[in-house]
């Protein structure tokens, strides 16, 4: 007989009548037969199956409401500030260069991405499209530089999916700041798509904070037209077990990918990062450094794999992992990949894993800074290149109390 | 007429690094308004005595006293002694990528203020109050957004040294080799940031294998370190005889009849 995973759970999901009909339908199916992804998958060998499973344990938000937005009154007024999970309407006007997708759009998108589409199991995926009643997408355009900061905030012992799909329209220019919080039990499951089209720009940035046993599954999927600039600094702090999955395809190459990373752990918390960037054409450009810190018991996971098929000539691509331990019993798992096919290409690789080096600790002593001053500039510097990417222009104020903790060791 | 007072006084100083023994019972005085030149052969002890008196933590003090103005400087740990009033210039100023100069400095000047009874500094007050020091040692403003030392070249590093000495005002600085690796503008630079640095109220301690440094710093006083020991003190005259005759000539005068 076959085995169901999880059927009471996966039942007492509220049914949605309207637009997600169908693709829930064929998640839950999906999620009935795989159930969590088994250690032999490579992708999920190193990821602790105990935590995973809590994921299909949490009631879901709020019996079937659905998620509000609202714009926050923003003294910028090139701003767009939106957040979830808070009380209030959303306002359908959200400025000149972007507007929402209507449900016909997204119908269209759904066809063509849903769950169905894909041959191998996606876990973060299924269990965001067998949950989530609501999907919200954005269509920016126009030549006018254009900030958008979305924050996801929850502190109930629930599960929240969401997800967001932005398309941005051929030579637009864009500012997106994410800010992800969780504390108590939450457990977020989060997914962006981006569809960067021909000679657009977008600046991402993910600031995305946990704590106690809070938990967030992510994914980001980003598709890149020709000549177009995507750069992402994505940081996670505090979860007792995150996990991104960043999936970036520049279609027909051409363009360019910066990809930045940090993960700041302690105690036993697991941060994760798979990461896949695959060009489908020639002359693209990817820069990608992932970073950790990890203190106490705390285990950070990196698998980055680079993609160059035969079509993709010309392309140049770097890929480093540099990861700082501050205790002994802290665990790093980092594996950079790149899989060649293509003949005329420059890409390398690579991974660091240091410590504090005393000699540096001793220079900043000698000039009369205390060892805990000296630890904090250390650390700071380490994360310094990520952090100063986050496009905090969008929102100075709020998104510098977020920095701030971050390195708080 | 007042008495000189004494600012740092060394006595039968041994240790070394890892087990080896270096230093074998080094004996210095130095008081207020002084500059003394450490000369010797490489290995000697000469950067290992600076080390020691800066409080590196992987050097070892077996026997022997630092005293800092009545303060046995070895039980303080190396931001105390820099707070108050002690300085070593490094030989490799080590570069520290990501941490902007002035960030660092700002705060390492304010600890030192701290102890002088000063009050902190603000970034914008900082600001302008290192104008005046750059022009000391003829650094570009540039330099303060850089990491510390970050892609400096050697003669960029030890003018940040003497920078560093500048803002901090000390009352008794080790310079370990500054003149090492610079150029002869560099060092004519760096010689008049020391000079104009040093005063009556501060001692300097200039550790070089160079007489032409001399020429730029007057030294009232000049030892020459062989194996862990200072074995001969004299004057500006005896950098100008160890330039001619190198470090062979000097002896221990009490180990002699050994070697």
């Amino acid at each position: 007989m076959k085995k169901i995973c999880y059927p009471t759970w996966i039942d007492s999901i509220p049914v949605n009548c309207g637009l997600f009909r169908q693709t829930q339908i064929l998640a839950r199916e999906q999620l009935k037969t795989n159930g969590i992804p088994k250690k032999s998958f490579e992708a999920w060998r190193l990821t602790n199956s105990a935590l995973l499973t809590e994921f299909l344990k949490h009631p879901l938000y709020s019996n079937n409401k659905k998620l509000q937005l609202k714009n926050i009154p923003d003294s910028r007024k090139s701003s767009v500030k939106l957040s979830f999970n808070i009380e209030g309407r959303f306002e359908a006007s959200i400025g000149n260069g972007i507007e929402r997708l209507n449900e016909q759009e997204i119908k269209l998108y759904l066809s063509e991405n849903s769950t169905s589409s894909n041959k191998t199991y996606d876990f973060n995926k299924t269990i965001n499209e067998a949950s989530n009643n609501n999907l919200i997408g954005f269509r920016v355009k126009g030549k006018e530089k254009q900030s958008l900061e979305i924050a996801i905030l929850a502190s109930l012992n629930e599960l929240i999916p969401t997800r967001i799909i932005i398309i941005v329209e051929e030579g637009s220019n864009i500012d997106i700041l994410q800010i992800i919080e969780g504390s108590n039990s939450v457990s977020h499951s989060h997914i962006i798509e981006i569809h960067v089209g021909d000679s657009a720009t977008v600046k991402h940035g993910i600031v995305s904070i946990g704590k106690d046993s809070s938990k967030l599954l992510a994914s980001i999927l980003v598709r890149q037209k020709k000549h177009s600039n995507y750069s992402l600094s994505c940081i996670q702090k505090g979860w007792s077990m995150s996990r991104f999955e960043k999936e970036i395809v520049q279609l027909y190459g051409n363009a360019k990918t910066t990809l930045q990373g940090l993960q700041i752990a302690k105690q036993k918390q697991e941060l994760a990062t798979h990461s896949l960037v695959k060009f489908n054409g020639p002359n693209g450009y990817l820069e990608q450094i992932q970073k950790s810190i990890l203190d106490d018991e705390s285990h950070s996971i990196f698998q980055g794999m680079i993609e160059v098929p035969k079509i993709a000539q010309k392309t140049e691509a770097s890929q480093l992992s540099k990861n700082l331990l501050l205790s002994s019993k802290a665990k790093v798992d980092t594996s950079p990949q790149l899989k060649i096919i293509a003949d005329d290409v420059k890409c390398n690789h690579g991974a660091t894993i240091s410590q504090l080096s005393n000699e540096e600790i001793f220079y900043l002593q000698s000039r009369g800074i205390n060892t805990k001053q000296a630890n904090e500039l250390l650390i700071n510097a380490f994360c310094n290149d990520i952090i100063k990417n986050i496009p905090i222009e969008v929102n100075q104020s709020a998104c510098q109390t977020h920095l701030a903790k971050l390195t708080e060791k | 007429m007042n008495q000189k007072k004494i600012i740092l006084e060394i006595k039968d100083l041994c240790g070394g690094i890892e087990g080896k023994d270096i230093l074998n019972g080094v004996n210095l005085k130095v008081y207020e308004g002084e500059i003394h030149a450490l000369m010797g052969r490489n290995g000697s002890g000469k950067s290992t005595l600076s080390k020691m008196i800066a409080g590196h933590p992987e050097y070892t003090i077996t026997s022997g006293e630092i005293i800092f103005r009545n303060k046995d400087l070895t039980q303080l740990d190396p931001e105390e002694r820099s707070n108050i009033g002690v300085f070593l210039g490094f030989q490799y100023p080590i570069e520290i990528p990501g941490v902007k100069n002035i960030d660092f400095l700002r705060v390492a000047v304010n600890e030192r203020r701290k102890i002088l009874q000063k009050s902190e500094l603000d970034t914008f007050e900082f600001e302008e109050w290192i104008e005046e020091k750059l022009k000391i040692v003829k650094m570009d403003k540039d330099f303060l957004e850089r990491g510390v030392n970050e892609g400096f070249s050697g003669g960029e590093k030890k003018r940040n040294e003497i920078l560093q000495m500048a803002l901090l005002e000390p009352e008794v600085s080790i310079l370990d080799e500054t003149d090492s690796g610079l150029d002869i503008d560099a060092l004519r630079i760096v010689a008049a940031g020391i000079n104009k640095l040093h005063s009556n109220e501060s001692a300097t301690i200039l550790i070089t294998h160079y007489q032409r440094l001399l020429n730029e710093i007057k030294p009232d006083f000049v030892h020459i370190m062989k194996n862990g020991e200072i074995i001969k003190t004299g004057g500006k005259e005896l950098a100008i005889e160890l330039e001619q005759k190198g470090y062979e000539t000097f002896q221990n005068p009490f180990n002699e009849s050994k070697e």
